[in-house]
């Protein structure tokens, strides 16, 4: 990774931080940084960001399933957690909230897909998939993925095959770590429904992997 | 006991039973190889997705980040805008009175204009008017003007000042302009 900043407001391009600035950003913590950032200094935030962007964007793939819209939801999470900086408390982890920020947008474009605000209620989707109680594999190519031995890969797809609602459940349980409470609350559903969304999607994901590996 | 629902298992495993349901269900998988087993494949599930590598970040986030936050907060973004405020109001003031001067002093007038009246009720101007005189009588005897100059009035000194300090004030913007990613 460029250990330079793009000095974004002058056609000069110098660095926005000089290398000792880096390495002093390095070694703050992420509440110090949002202090700097918060006081005047987005160039402390750069390192925020260099610090959690895997994680952030990894959250926003594995809900929507593309790249360049994961990417372009990762970037919207960052700025606006900074113009939200006032309300972060440094003494907490910055992670998981950048993480909150992240997953809300990514929620809002899967419920923006369905036609209506993500739920674990019965969505078009939702009908769609559990009559059956098959997942889709029209994006995916199993036989690829088996043939290479990619497990991890056949896994993703099988992810990325589940019903938004589904997807969010397990992002949120098994990816996040969030309790079944902060889960309902994230999606505004009754904890009852995350019990069952999370038992049907653990099963179409059992269900898928064996019919692909 | 009969086996336990299969959602039972999860809740199991997601440690969401009660203590007595728990009991009731760990009784039961000790003595039953059918239920070890279904949860067994659960919990190779829930590894599976707890270990599931990150996927590669395809490109750095860092610059086009800061590209949107930078304009609006930095205080290096404050500053230029306020010294491009400071040279236009720099600017029209060496239009408006630096025109008569320089007209004097290249003897298109043979008197310097008087220097403006005070206004008693404004400290502002009175301050003003006091630099524009030691201005001028600086310039009182510069020593031979060339004739080149001598045909040029207030009001086109006053012009030509402006129109280079717009000359100025326009390179300055683009060397301050954003880069194209910051104006997204």
């Amino acid at each position: 990774m460029d250990g330079t900043l793009a000095q974004p407001w002058g056609a000069a391009h110098r660095p926005l931080s000089t290398p000792a600035e880096i390495e002093t950003w390095t070694r703050l913590t992420d509440g110090q940084l949002a202090m700097l950032a918060r006081g005047g200094r987005p160039d402390a935030y750069g390192e925020l960001v260099r610090r959690h962007q895997l994680a952030v964007y990894n959250i926003a793939y594995r809900l929507v399933g593309e790249r360049e819209e994961a990417l372009d939801l990762a970037q919207d999470a960052f700025v606006r957690a900074y113009a939200a900086l006032a309300n972060f408390d440094p003494a907490r982890p910055f992670g998981p909230w950048i993480n909150r920020v992240v997953t809300n947008l990514a929620l809002n474009v899967l419920g923006r897909r369905a036609g209506a605000p993500l739920s674990l209620e019965r969505s078009p989707a939702a009908e769609s998939h559990a009559g059956g109680g098959a997942l889709t594999d029209s994006a995916a190519e199993p036989e690829r993925v088996y043939l290479a031995g990619e497990r991890q890969a056949l896994l993703r797809q099988a992810i990325l095959a589940l019903p938004p609602h589904y997807r969010a459940v397990v992002e949120l349980r098994h990816f996040q770590d969030r309790s079944y409470d902060e889960i309902a609350a994230a999606l505004a559903i009754p904890p009852s429904a995350v019990k069952s969304h999370l038992f049907r999607a653990r099963r179409l994901l059992r269900q898928w992997l064996e019919d692909h590996a | 006991m009969s086996h336990p629902a299969a959602e039972i298992l999860d809740l199991y495993l997601d440690d969401q039973l009660d203590a007595g349901a728990r009991a009731t269900v760990a009784a039961h998988l000790s003595t039953c190889p059918a239920c070890q087993a279904e949860l067994a494949a659960v919990q190779d599930l829930f590894r599976e997705l707890e270990t599931l590598p990150a996927d590669r970040l395809p490109r750095d986030l860092t610059a086009p980040v800061l590209a949107r936050i930078a304009p609006a907060r930095s205080w290096r973004a404050a500053l230029a805008a306020a010294l491009l405020g400071a040279q236009v109001a720099l600017t029209g003031l060496l239009a408006l009175w630096i025109g008569p001067t320089l007209a004097g002093w290249a003897g298109a007038v043979t008197t310097l204009p008087e220097p403006p009246a005070v206004d008693p009720a404004g400290a502002l101007a009175a301050g003003w008017a006091l630099a524009t005189a030691q201005l001028q009588s600086l310039l009182n005897s510069p020593g031979p003007a060339p004739d080149l100059l001598a045909g040029i009035g207030p009001q086109d000194w006053a012009l030509l000042v402006a129109a280079a300090g717009g000359l100025w004030l326009l390179g300055n913007r683009l060397l301050l302009a954003a880069p194209p990613e910051a104006r997204r």
